[in-house]
């Protein structure tokens, strides 16, 4: 528990020497992760009864192979895309904004090392060292969180596209 | 849904948590590398104590060469100087010089009466784009004055081929031309009628 305790302070810590660009980074992190884990919840889950629902609708259809049959047809696998394909843009995009707000930061950081020289001068390399670490610190959180995120966000993708042609392989026209 | 939602940000702040975890790991492990460097004993680069005892180093002057022997004496003169020259004198005829000269008058040696017109200056035309990129060669022969100042007036083109496609070009370069005027009796006097010839090749 205290290990945890000192965790928590040190990432307090952390946080603090990045500046407040850090903070929008961990914000991202936390709703990258959960789309990312609700994604997984939802295969593990839930996928199988939508899955199956659509199927059993097709099923239950006597016929099979009129226009009406084609657009409902349709309309089973676009009902299923929703649910498979949710928030898979989503965390692509947020994968992508990551390293982004990691560049926010190193700009906003190299402005604050501007501010220190211009009041103090270049003479004065520890009071630059703050502005360095806000510069330093939040590009480096950005491109851990987009590495960290990068290999989920192409294997969920891949993942939705091939349920949903499953499906539509699964939902046989006559 | 909503279930899934809520166990998603439970997982979701576990992860967080543990990345800006190791992010910072990942700076204060450079730190603790740093305090290793602690157990490391840094050489005194500082002497304290010097040498007192400066080393002294003798000095011989180098041996003199001895002195040069002198100089062997110039030998003496054993003639008399003042003793008459007793040698033969002998005696040189001058040699009768008789060349066979024959000369023109002065005249001759002179610049004819009407030498051709000596350019002092000359300008190259400009080769008209026009026939350049067809490839056209001619020539242009033109008719002019020369001034008594040796400048070029009155140009008119008397031949040209092929006709009409040298001329501006000829006439603008001749006008720059500078000759050597006549010179009549010490005074220097028109030149009516010179011809010149423009020629207009491609080059390699």
């Amino acid at each position: 528990m205290t290990e945890l305790l000192e965790a928590y302070r040190a990432i307090q810590t952390f946080l603090g020497q990045g500046g407040w660009v850090l903070n929008w980074i961990l914000i991202l992190t936390f709703a990258l992760w959960v789309l990312i884990a609700e994604r997984a919840a939802y295969y593990l889950f839930s996928h199988r009864k939508v899955f199956n629902d659509a199927v059993a609708k097709w099923e239950a259809r006597p016929d099979k192979r009129s226009w009406h049959a084609a657009q409902y047809r349709t309309m089973l696998i676009s009902q299923a895309k929703q649910h498979i394909e949710a928030n898979v843009a989503l965390i692509k995009t947020l994968v992508a904004m990551a390293p982004l707000f990691g560049l926010l930061g190193t700009v906003t950081g190299m402005v604050a090392v501007f501010e220190v020289m211009k009041v103090l001068g270049t003479g004065n390399a520890r009071a630059m060292a703050s502005g360095v670490s806000q510069a330093t610190i939040p590009t480096m959180a950005g491109m851990v969180v987009a590495i960290s995120g990068l290999y989920f966000s192409f294997a969920l993708k891949r993942k939705a596209d091939r349920e949903v042609e499953r499906l539509s392989d699964t939902l046989v026209q006559e | 849904m909503i279930g899934r939602y809520l166990s998603a940000l439970a997982f979701a702040a576990v992860v967080t948590f543990g990345l800006f975890w190791l992010m910072q790991y990942l700076i204060i492990g450079q730190k603790m590398s740093l305090d290793e460097s602690d157990r490391v004993r840094l050489i005194d680069f500082v002497r304290l104590q010097r040498d007192t005892q400066t080393e002294t180093k003798d000095r011989k002057p180098p041996d003199r060469p001895p002195p040069p022997e002198a100089p062997p004496e110039p030998p003496k003169m054993t003639a008399d100087p003042t003793a008459a020259p007793t040698a033969n004198t002998v005696g040189i005829d001058a040699a009768g010089l008789d060349a066979g000269m024959d000369l023109a008058g002065p005249g001759a040696l002179g610049p004819p009466a009407d030498a051709e017109a000596i350019p002092l200056f000359r300008m190259n035309p400009q080769y008209p784009d026009r026939a350049a990129s067809r490839g056209i060669e001619g020539y242009v022969i033109m008719e002019f004055t020369i001034t008594e100042t040796g400048a070029v007036t009155n140009i008119q083109v008397v031949e040209a081929s092929p006709p009409g496609i040298f001329d501006r070009a000829a006439i603008r370069a001749m006008e720059r031309w500078k000759y050597k005027p006549k010179i009549v009796d010490g005074k220097p006097v028109p030149r009516h009628g010179v011809r010149n010839q423009l020629t207009f090749k491609l080059g390699e």
